[in-house]
């Protein structure tokens, strides 16, 4: 009941350690480097000449997050007032800009087309392109907005030039604009408008479309390159979409004969051999490093998350992705704090490795809820320790069982430092107190940790026994310990070898760990992450072996399992 | 008889000869300053020059426009890389490039708070900052090549406005200038373009901080698939601090910044 009340109590401490790391004591408006409203642990980090605050920041008027209006930029930027340059333009807002009636979105006709924006960013639009804007703000989707807009008619925008009748693709607002003919839905080429703007073999890629296009002796782009409509007038004539163009939904990549790229698709217009003009549809599709194909788009991982299960020192965990023909890598977390998951073939995506509270777990419904962590049971051959007198609870048959909750995927941290802080966490908590969840505690009369060495306690157990038998014979001293141990170290039975002490050699004042529980708390150990001996990512050794672990004043190191090894 | 030095120069291949080795470098040092300087000064002096050797001026929105425009674009390029300031203050540091910090927070598992909320507006005023000497000095260069030519010449300086616009960047100086001669020419403003999709890359970059401050990171992959021409690289620190690096495929510029929002600590817990 005791042990309960002091775990209890260590679980309590540990998160309030936790809550206490994470809120800065003090607030700077400035900090010595220039960071505005930073959280941080003292006020020698602060600049002097800004307002600094014992709490914080979010408790503060100046560095609580309010919303910052820039009326030319067009901006509602969740932002602290003290951020919030009057100078720049900006006005600050105590409130969210959903709550703010310029911030608020609403529909915004612009020209021919319709942005889901906040009235700010839709005077800004207008003013930037030039145009004038109708802001509607009781148009309460995106969906609805965008079918509000109106269609952009693009036509043939023809006038007289010294060489004949000339001829531009234009929308029906520029040609108007310049006070030239309109012709909507008619390519320069077509014939009914006279121009010398004349059908060609050449084909062009147009900046901000994926398409090849035929280009006119003017240099106009015509409809989208299909071999077959060469000398075809009618495709000469009407500007017809991408989708009534050849092969449509499809990547054409590399066809020399149809020029319909399709980005989704994984093609984009670029140089190569056609039958007619020198682009076609290229390929944006990669090959990885083990020199297999991937599609535009397509996301995978470096490594299956299966394989972290055994997580090494080093191991670290990619995100992989293919954009135009390049793979680019995104590192999932440092110190396996985030992990690269496939969710579907192709599509693959970084998740956090949520293993922090899987020490606290008392049973198996608790640890294996993949909704709130991700941990798996370790069964153990452990008795005896604190964690022991509260076994941990099978909830399908209701029994208790020998097992601890453990990481299903062990964390690394930098077990070099084991006993250096960890960076900007106060109070500290250290690799060494990580690992130390799986420390076996007060076993037999003993106290143990993985970092610190195994200590006798007075009186208790072995060194009670030896001190009893003290003044025994020589030749039944350890018929003495033996029963002496028999009745007062019941629970030390699995931790220490049953040959110790009597005519073997041995005695209870250098005790043989038992082989079993060894392995079992060698395998808790390195469930917690970067704990004890594991060889690195690339084979190498550990910086300890086992030996280095299991020491103490009586304790053998004799029969430990692979006590010299350092893999 | 020819001294050694007269032979050198008129014999290549004693040039290339061990004997007066040290005496050939040195000139050959000499000639390279001169060199070097020469460029240096046609650089500094480039509009100028030009406009001497062509004979006639051009006018004066040319004039400061080919005066200009290469300094804007300069200055836009450095301080893109920095994350929109050219000496940030408060920064993380990736392949040794100092890169401001656009959204920070020193704790574990907090949201960022946005550092600079008008990016685009500080940017402009850090360009305009950036090239004030150069604007002045290009209008002092004008006015002094337009007396030489004879022409009475009124300067008054006026605001001055850098604005980031789609596809550009626009200088526009409110600077009055008339120049009389046996006509009368007046300009009262005089507008500098430069081709630079910076505007393009800043909004997406707000876009991308909305999401760090808002749910402490943000998926590149989405503007990928939305925009073609755009590259973004996401690249992280050891703190679990971000820089975002975009790049418009086509033309390569980049704008760089980074963020810390949302980090795990090390010891896996929040």
């Amino acid at each position: 009941m005791i042990e309960k009340r002091v775990l209890g109590v260590m679980v309590l401490a540990f998160f309030l350690i936790v809550l206490i790391g994470n809120v800065g004591a003090v607030c700077c408006e400035k900090t010595n480097n220039g960071g505005i409203c930073v959280d941080v642990g003292s006020a020698d980090y602060c600049n002097r000449n800004f307002r600094i605050d014992d709490t914080a920041c979010e408790s503060t008027e100046h560095c609580s997050t309010g919303t910052c209006v820039n009326n030319k930029e067009g901006t509602c930027t969740v932002s602290t007032s003290a951020a919030c340059n009057p100078s720049l333009g900006g006005y600050f807002v105590n409130d969210k800009p959903e709550n703010i009636n310029d911030c608020a979105y609403g529909c915004c006709l612009i020209g021919d087309g319709a942005a889901y924006v906040g009235r700010v960013t839709c005077n800004a639009m207008a003013a930037t392109y030039g145009v004038d804007s109708d802001f509607r703000p009781a148009v309460a989707d995106e969906a609805t907005c965008l079918a509000n807009a109106g269609p952009t008619v693009k036509g043939a925008c023809v006038s007289q030039t010294d060489k004949g009748r000339g001829c531009t693709m234009e929308t029906r607002e520029e040609c108007n604009s310049q006070d030239k003919e309109f012709h909507a839905g008619l390519l320069c080429s077509a014939p009914q408008l006279g121009t010398i703007c004349t059908m060609t073999e050449r084909t062009i890629c147009v900046e901000g479309k994926n398409e090849v296009y035929f280009v006119d002796d003017c240099g106009n782009p015509a409809n989208v390159y299909d071999a077959s409509k060469i000398d075809d007038v009618a495709y000469w004539t009407e500007i017809k979409e991408p989708e009534e163009s050849c092969n449509a939904g499809e990547s054409n990549v590399n066809s020399a004969d149809c020029g319909n790229c399709n980005y989704l698709f994984g093609s984009t217009c670029g140089e190569g051999t056609a039958s007619h003009g020198d682009y076609i549809c290229r390929d944006l599709g990669c090959v990885d490093k083990d020199g297999a194909r991937r599609e535009h788009g397509e996301s995978w991982c470096s490594q299956p998350i299966a394989d972290f299960e055994n997580a090494k020192p080093g191991d670290l965990s990619y995100l992989l992705y293919c954009y135009d023909g390049e793979v680019q890598w995104e590192l999932c977390g440092n110190e396996r704090t985030g992990l690269c998951k496939e969710d579907n073939p192709g599509e693959a995506n970084c998740i956090p490795n949520r293993w922090q509270a899987c020490a606290f777990q008392n049973d198996s419904n608790g640890c294996l809820d993949t909704d709130k962590r991700d941990c798996r049971i370790e069964y153990t051959s452990l008795t005896n320790s604190s964690r022991d007198s509260i076994l941990f609870l099978d909830s399908n048959t209701g029994s208790r069982i020998k097992a601890t909750c453990v990481p299903k995927y062990p964390p690394g941290f930098n077990f070099w430092k084991s006993d250096t802080a960890i960076l900007g966490v106060r109070p500290v908590l250290t690799p060494s107190q990580v690992c130390g969840f799986a420390s076996a505690n007060a076993a037999a009369g003993y106290t143990v940790g993985l970092f610190t060495n195994w200590r006798a306690v007075e009186e208790k157990c072995f060194a009670k026994c030896i001190t009893d038998c003290e003044d025994w014979l020589e030749a039944l001293k350890g018929t003495c310990q033996q029963a002496c141990f028999a009745k007062d170290c019941k629970d030390s039975e699995s931790f220490a070898s049953t040959d110790y002490g009597g005519g073997g050699g041995k005695n209870l004042e250098m005790v043989d760990l038992n082989g079993t529980w060894v392995t079992g708390q060698q395998g808790l150990c390195k469930s917690f992450g970067d704990c004890g001996v594991k060889p690195n990512y690339f084979g190498g050794d550990s910086y300890n072996a086992w030996k280095d672990f299991f020491v103490g004043a009586n304790i053998s190191i004799e029969n430990i399992p692979g006590a010299n090894s350092h893999q | 008889m020819r001294n050694s030095s007269t032979r050198d120069f008129a014999c290549l291949s004693c040039i290339l000869t061990p004997r007066n080795r040290s005496g050939q470098v040195t000139i050959f040092i000499i000639i390279g300053i001169i060199i070097v300087s020469l460029g240096v000064l046609i650089y500094s002096f480039y509009p100028q020059i030009k406009s001497a050797l062509s004979g006639e001026a051009k006018n004066p929105p040319d004039y400061i426009q080919s005066c200009i425009e290469d300094e804007i674009k300069d200055a836009a390029e450095e301080l893109s890389i920095h994350g929109g300031d050219f000496n940030p203050e408060f920064y993380s540091t990736f392949n040794n490039i100092q890169i401001k910090n656009l959204c920070y927070t020193a704790l574990y598992c907090d949201l960022c708070k946005i550092q600079q909320p008008q990016l685009q507006s500080h940017i402009e005023k850090e360009i305009l900052t950036k090239i004030d000497d150069k604007i002045t000095s290009c209008f002092a260069s004008l006015e002094s090549s337009y007396k030489k030519k004879g022409y009475t010449v009124s300067l008054k300086p006026g605001e001055k406005q850098i604005s980031l616009l789609p596809s550009r960047i626009e200088g526009t100086f409110n600077y009055s200038l008339t120049l009389t001669k046996e006509d009368t020419q007046k300009y009262d403003s005089f507008t500098v373009i430069v081709n630079n999709n910076l505007y393009e890359l800043v909004t997406i970059a707000k876009n991308i901080l909305d999401w760090e401050a808002s749910l402490g990171n943000s998926d590149v992959r989405v503007y990928m698939t939305l925009y073609p021409n755009i590259k973004i690289e996401k690249k992280l620190l050891s703190d679990g601090t971000k820089i975002y690096i975009i790049t418009d495929r086509n033309s390569g510029n980049k704008f760089e910044f980074a963020s810390r929002s949302l980090v795990l600590s090390p010891a896996g817990y929040c």
